[in-house]
């Protein structure tokens, strides 16, 4: 399974063969992370995540948006995996990635926001104000006002979305998006 | 499962996982962005299935199984716009699939097609439905609620050694949703020209924090189609009933248990039956239909070991009740299965199981139509062993076999060997040699059948042969799935495969002269032949973007069949290769207008086949299929079927009683509302 490791640790044999074993014993204590020759490293539910959040600029209606640029606020390993969507095409828009510390609220039509803390009000003022669609995996995220909230249930990702929080930002969303999401009204 | 390192040294090994983590973290891998990107084409309702750990594991099953295997999703029975299973599986390579009139099929996977092919193992939840009278499917009794289907596997060529008797040409399991996927509420229906009224409710609740119930009530009233020739109806309209329920508890952290019960209630014309009678009108033909009733109720019980053990313990019992004029059938069947898989041992991985199987029937014979004997039981034992070797860095190898004891034929055994070789993430090659058996079934083992030959007022008499033996195949195979690109792969399959002592179906040429019938000629069955067959399955996929998904597959196949030219032939000895089309293509477009607009187009040609003296021309067809989510609990659809022509035929059967009629272009409008 790990064999096609690729050759991050060129730092002698021993640590090689150290941490060749390592990653053996981890890969045989939780077989159901590894899959065929893929890289163990790789959160597969990271990359589902950036395939959902592609999706979403399709399935979300902005009221007057001719670019897609899609940010990401506080840390989060999402930063990893969001350049796959950099450049690629959706409803005739470029889908752009912004991973900065620091930039305008404004700039983005999807806010990835990694942590509760930044869901303040001054935040979902300006997301009204410049209809953001704003996104994140943490706990209470759509009760306390976001909009799409990412839940693990049954090893699959799962949807809250919080329909008031949305039409107050003046975005629509897909009946098909809806269709499997849990709505907060 | 982790007490892999002695307690002592439990520090260093956190130590060192903290030192990997912080050197992954430094170089993170650099294919991250491109195996992200190969999830992009994925269409939402694709990607909304998938497993957060793992891959999803029908992707996971296709890809690394040693055998010709197809995936039919929910999404694409929906997007189909389809009312019948059969209607389905037209989309797979490899599979035969004609529509004889509005309740019968011929289905069949690599050739051999008939009505009631025989070479096809089919399974519900695990629940064997091909009929041990024919050994084939009477797929107009089958009529699950198609919303209620999760996916369909079907496995092209044999699987004996795992699913027995009879998985000879291929194996479909059809996967139901379980309980818990299926919550609250869904009213579905429809009507159209050909489809005149369907409909079902469907409720799931919650009994307790792990235990779930739904049930499904439904039901399909189908119009009657057009003769052969084209100015007769062929008056084959009927309907059909079917309730269900499902249960599905996780009893423990290692225990889930699933009970299934299914009833379905049909009655159904277009059967031409004729009835022979001592006195005069000698042979009077008229179609009296068939009404029946099947019930079944399953079990399943998983149980998982900390250790690794995975054991799968399943029951099913069926009851099938049969009301015909010419005979009257009831019969039950019970099976118990048990399966184990060990934890893995070095290189390889165990499994082995265990069957029973009892099928006890009673018949009230005719002068017609009669079984001998009348009541009979048979009880069947199996035992199957496999082991599947990691062997090199990318080779698997897997033997199995399974021994079975039938009260027909006695021993037989069906091993197969495959091998699977995965050089890299692009390219899986597999090779298989694998021996399966067709069982004698009840028909062929007890019929009388008392006529005239069809076209004629002479009567014959075909009787069953008791000493009739199994049919055996040696199959090779050989796959290649070919991943372009990640929105784009290629999956081929070849086979060569030998059958030995075919059934034929021969007059003996023995004429008994019978004071009221005048001269009886006399035919039987037995195992007279010899077949071999060769072909082709390929199928190709390719994600334009995740708004457009176009699936294409061809299957071409040829036939050579040895018998002796001598002997005078009641049923045609070349049957296989007249009944089956050599080439078969299918293309499928599933676009997305908008996100709540679907439009799909589904073309399909099939070449010319020559049925018992009737030759069925080749044929184009095309479906077309709108689709609207007006809101995100209603779809609304609007299809057409068949649409390049009024009609055509797709099989034709003068021999069994069901009479052949020209598939008709159909419009149907469907609905389904959850709440």
């Amino acid at each position: 399974m790990l064999r096609n490791f690729p050759g991050a640790f060129e730092s002698g044999i021993v640590t090689k063969a150290i941490l060749k074993l390592l990653l053996l014993s981890i890969g045989f204590c939780l077989p159901g992370i590894c899959c065929g020759d893929a890289n163990p490293a790789i959160s597969r539910e990271y990359q589902l995540k950036t395939a959902y959040l592609f999706h979403f600029a399709e399935l979300a209606q902005w009221p007057d948006s001719t670019q897609m640029t899609i940010c990401v606020k506080g840390d989060n390993p999402l930063r990893f995996y969001l350049p796959a969507l950099e450049g690629m095409e959706v409803d005739n828009k470029i889908v752009h990635i912004l991973l900065d510390p620091v930039f305008a609220i404004e700039q983005c039509q999807i806010l990835f926001l990694s942590e509760l803390d930044a869901l303040s009000e001054a935040m979902l003022t300006q997301a009204k104000i410049h209809h953001v669609l704003l996104v994140s995996d943490v706990e209470q995220f759509a009760s306390k006002g976001g909009m799409i909230q990412f839940t693990l249930r049954d090893n699959k990702l799962k949807l809250i979305v919080n329909l008031a929080s949305v039409r107050a930002a003046n975005l629509r969303l897909s009946s098909k998006l809806l269709r499997m999401a849990e709505i907060l009204e | 499962m982790c007490l892999y390192f002695s307690r002592h040294r439990v520090g260093l090994v956190l130590f060192l996982y903290l030192l990997t983590q912080a050197l992954l973290a430094e170089e993170f891998p650099s294919d991250t962005i491109e195996s992200t990107r190969e999830l992009l084409p994925l269409s939402w309702e694709e990607l909304t299935v998938l497993d957060v750990s793992g891959l999803a594991r029908q992707e996971q099953s296709v890809q690394n199984s040693p055998a010709a295997a197809f995936v039919i999703t929910s999404e694409d029975i929906r997007r189909a716009g389809v009312t019948s299973l059969p209607e389905v599986l037209r989309m797979v390579p490899g599979m035969n699939v004609a529509k004889i009139n509005a309740w019968n099929w011929a289905v069949s996977a690599r050739g051999f097609n008939d009505l009631y092919a025989n070479k096809l193992q089919v399974m519900i939840d695990g629940r064997s439905i091909y009929d041990p009278l024919v050994s084939g499917v009477y797929w107009g009794q089958q009529t699950p609620a198609l919303q209620d289907i999760e996916r369909i596997e079907v496995l092209r060529g044999p699987s004996g050694s795992l699913w027995g008797a009879n998985a000879v040409n291929g194996t479909i399991n059809i996967v139901t949703r379980s309980a818990q996927d299926t919550q609250g509420g869904l009213l579905s229906g429809g009507g159209g020209t050909e489809e005149q009224g369907f409909g079902g409710i469907r409720y799931g609740g919650k009994l307790s924090d792990a235990t779930f119930l739904r049930g499904t009530l439904s039901g399909i009233h189908r119009d009657a189609s057009i003769d052969l020739v084209g100015d007769q109806d062929t008056h084959d309209n009927g309907d059909t009933e079917t309730g269900n329920f499902r249960l599905d508890s996780q009893l423990s952290e290692h225990d889930q248990l699933m009970l299934e019960g299914n009833v379905s209630r049909y009655r159904q014309h277009g059967y031409f039956i004729g009835v022979s009678s001592p006195t005069p009108p000698l042979w009077r033909q008229d179609d009296f239909g068939r009404d029946g009733i099947t019930g079944s109720l399953q079990g399943s019980w998983k149980h998982l070991t900390d250790s690794g053990h995975h054991t799968d313990l399943n029951m099913s019992f069926t009851q099938t009740n049969w009301d015909l004029t010419t005979n009257n059938m009831s019969r039950s069947q019970g099976v118990l299965d048990f399966q184990h898989s060990l934890p893995s041992y070095d290189n390889h991985h165990l499994m082995w199981g265990l069957n029973y199987q009892i099928i006890s029937d009673n018949f009230d014979n005719t002068l017609t139509l009669g079984f001998e004997p009348e009541k009979y039981t048979q009880h069947n034992v199996g035992v199957f062993l496999q082991d599947q070797i990691d062997l090199f860095e990318d080779w698997v190898l897997t033997l199995g076999n399974r021994v079975e004891h039938f009260t027909y034929t006695g021993w037989e055994t069906e091993p197969n060997a495959r091998l699977l070789w995965m050089p890299n993430k692009q390219h899986s090659l597999w090779a298989a040699v694998s021996r399966a058996v067709v069982l004698p079934n009840r028909a062929q083992h007890s019929i009388r059948l008392f006529k005239t030959i069809p076209g004629s007022n002479t009567f014959f008499e075909a009787t069953a042969n008791p000493d009739m033996l199994t049919e055996n195949l040696l199959a090779y195979e050989l796959g290649w799935r070919w991943q372009i690109a990640s929105n784009l792969d290629i999956d081929t399959a070849l086979f060569y495969n030998i059958y030995d002592r075919m059934q034929g179906t021969k007059f003996t040429g023995n004429v008994r002269t019978d004071p009221i019938y005048g001269n009886v000629l006399e035919a039987t069955v037995g195992n007279y032949r010899h077949v071999e067959s060769y072909g082709l399955e390929m199928s190709i996929n390719y994600r334009v973007n995740h708004d457009w998904r176009l699936q294409a597959s061809y299957s071409g196949n040829q036939f050579d069949a040895k018998y002796d030219a001598n002997v005078s032939w009641f049923r045609d000895p070349d049957a296989e290769q007249h009944f089956n089309p050599q080439h078969r293509l299918s293309l499928r477009s599933l676009f997305n207008l908008t996100p709540e607009i679907e439009l799909d187009a589904w073309g399909r040609f099939v070449d010319e086949i020559y049925v018992d003296r009737t030759s069925i021309p080749a044929y184009f067809t095309l479906d077309l299929r709108l689709g609207w989510h007006p809101h995100k609990d209603l779809e609304l659809s609007f299809s057409g079927q068949n649409l390049l022509d009024n009609q055509h035929p797709e099989f034709s059967d003068i021999l069994y009683i069901p009479v052949a009629s020209q598939i008709q272009r159909g419009y149907v409008a469907q609905f389904s509302w959850r709440f």
